[in-house]
């Protein structure tokens, strides 16, 4: 299990601050925020190349930057560039991996790089985007890992490319006890595949809970001005007022139950909280 | 370490050539000319230029955050660095020493051929560390400033190389050390550098 104990970064003109968050065995926990939010900072923390400020971050128990190599190397890892080199062919970089990772795969890696139709002898320099990150999640999968991070991995894909993508995280974890962190700011495609969903907005986490529960507790509502008076404020989380009326997120629970609603997304959850405003 | 270097010699397969044919150039023309500075001088350029392209395209593909999130210690990931450089020298050695055999007109051999070897260790102690704190973009400028300095002091002293017939030995002496000390001050100052980088 990986553990994210009130993890602090602190930059300039931004900071993170108070980030505490869990990635339990088998499940598949994202990450969501808009972009600059403090997403990858978190992650490339957890990889080792951005040095926290505060706080803890633990990977089986033990602090993660004093775990070895070996015990590194089970956390499998997809960048948001890949950070493969682009001027090696598939065959050049299955040498080059064979020799710094200590289970490497070669065989699986063919395998992976033939089921996902990768051309071998291309260079990387000249493959598409979707092509790329192919590539990078068949690296990821070819050595024995038991957490697999991803860092915008669907960014920028066509949906069937993004399709194709998320059902691989989802065979990563379907068998066993292998978790994942998944970052992402299109939502839709972690309502698919995700347990829990951690919400950062800016530098700050904003909730930390399973995506069903999410989902089923909160819902919009359009109402008016003199309704919203006549409710109960403890409702309401965030409201946006528009040209045509208001629209509301709020608990369904506490909400009349007569009341017409929309089911909730991510992405609505997501633009209520950066958008909305709070009512005391 | 040697995953990285393949890495690194597939990277700069390329230029590696073309290194590859200016050091056969330069040494032809220490050949004709009798004049042995040039081939000593394409020796530094490609001692520095080909850990210099390694890095540069390491930074442009964000090869550096996938290597640390590897596991692979910094220890290693600099250290492969100065390796590269080391087996490009000693491939211009190799060339420079022939050369300096076929033209032959030196009577203080010694002296001759250590300084220029000392000297490529010695600039590629100074690049590195350099190239690691600015990185390569920023880090080209001073690394040309200090390259064009260490190569006019090479040319100037070379004559005077050539005089020293008495204390030869100790010249040697003191600049190989000198030359050692240099790689393992800068390999230490890189390895801090590059410890609290970010990627």
């Amino acid at each position: 299990m990986l553990s994210i104990k009130n993890y602090a970064k602190h930059y300039k003109n931004f900071d993170i601050e108070d980030i505490s968050f869990d990635i339990p065995d088998g499940m598949v926990v994202g990450l969501i925020g808009e972009n600059g939010a403090g997403k990858s900072t978190i992650i490339k923390s957890i990889l080792g190349a951005v040095h926290p400020d505060g706080g803890n971050i633990l990977f089986n128990g033990r602090e993660i930057l004093k775990v070895g190599k070996k015990e590194r190397q089970q956390i499998s890892f997809v960048l948001d560039d890949t950070g493969l080199p682009m001027e090696l062919n598939l065959a050049m970089l299955d040498n080059v991996l064979s020799c710094i990772y200590d289970k490497w795969d070669s065989s699986k890696f063919r395998e992976l790089v033939r089921q996902f139709a990768l051309p071998e002898k291309k260079l990387f320099k000249d493959f598409s985007k979707g092509m790329k990150m192919k590539a990078a999640i068949a690296v990821a999968l070819s050595y024995d890992s038991t957490i697999l991070i991803l860092d915008e991995p669907t960014s920028g894909l066509d949906p069937v490319v993004r399709d194709e993508i998320l059902e691989m995280i989802y065979n990563y974890n379907k068998d066993g006890n292998r978790a994942v962190l998944l970052s992402s700011h299109i939502t839709s495609d972690l309502e698919k595949i995700c347990d829990y969903i951690v919400y950062i907005h800016d530098g700050k986490i904003i909730f930390n809970e399973e995506k069903d529960v999410l989902l089923n507790k909160y819902a919009v509502y359009s109402i008016d001005e003199k309704k919203l008076g006549e409710l109960d404020g403890d409702a309401f989380v965030r409201i946006i007022r528009r040209e045509y009326g208001m629209e509301v997120l709020a608990e369904k629970d506490k909400m009349p139950h007569d009341f017409e609603y929309k089911p909730v997304t991510l992405d609505d959850i997501m633009l209520f909280y950066s958008k909305g405003e709070q009512i005391c | 370490m040697l995953g990285l270097l393949l890495k690194d010699i597939y990277n700069v397969r390329k230029q590696a050539i073309w290194y590859l044919a200016m050091i056969a150039l330069f040494c032809g023309l220490s050949i004709i000319l009798k004049n042995v500075a040039f081939s000593s001088t394409i020796g530094i350029l490609v001692t520095i230029s080909m850990p210099l392209t390694a890095i540069a395209y390491e930074e442009k593909d964000g090869w550096q955050k996938f290597v640390v999130a590897s596991g692979t210690k910094i220890r290693t990931i600099v250290g492969e660095k100065y390796l590269l450089g080391i087996v490009f020298a000693l491939v211009s050695i190799i060339v420079y020493a022939v050369t300096f055999m076929l033209v032959g007109e030196t009577e203080n051999r010694a002296v001759e051929i250590t300084a220029p070897i000392c000297m490529q260790f010695f600039v590629l102690s100074v690049v590195l560390p350099m190239v690691f704190k600015f990185g390569v973009e920023r880090g080209r400028v001073y690394m040309i400033v200090a390259v064009v300095a260490l190569m006019a002091v090479l040319i100037a002293v070379f004559p005077l190389l050539e005089d020293m017939q008495e204390g030869g030995t100790i010249f040697i002496i003191c600049a190989c050390v000198f030359t050692v000390v240099a790689i393992c001050v800068s390999f230490l100052a890189s390895l801090k550098i590059y410890k609290s980088k970010e990627f």
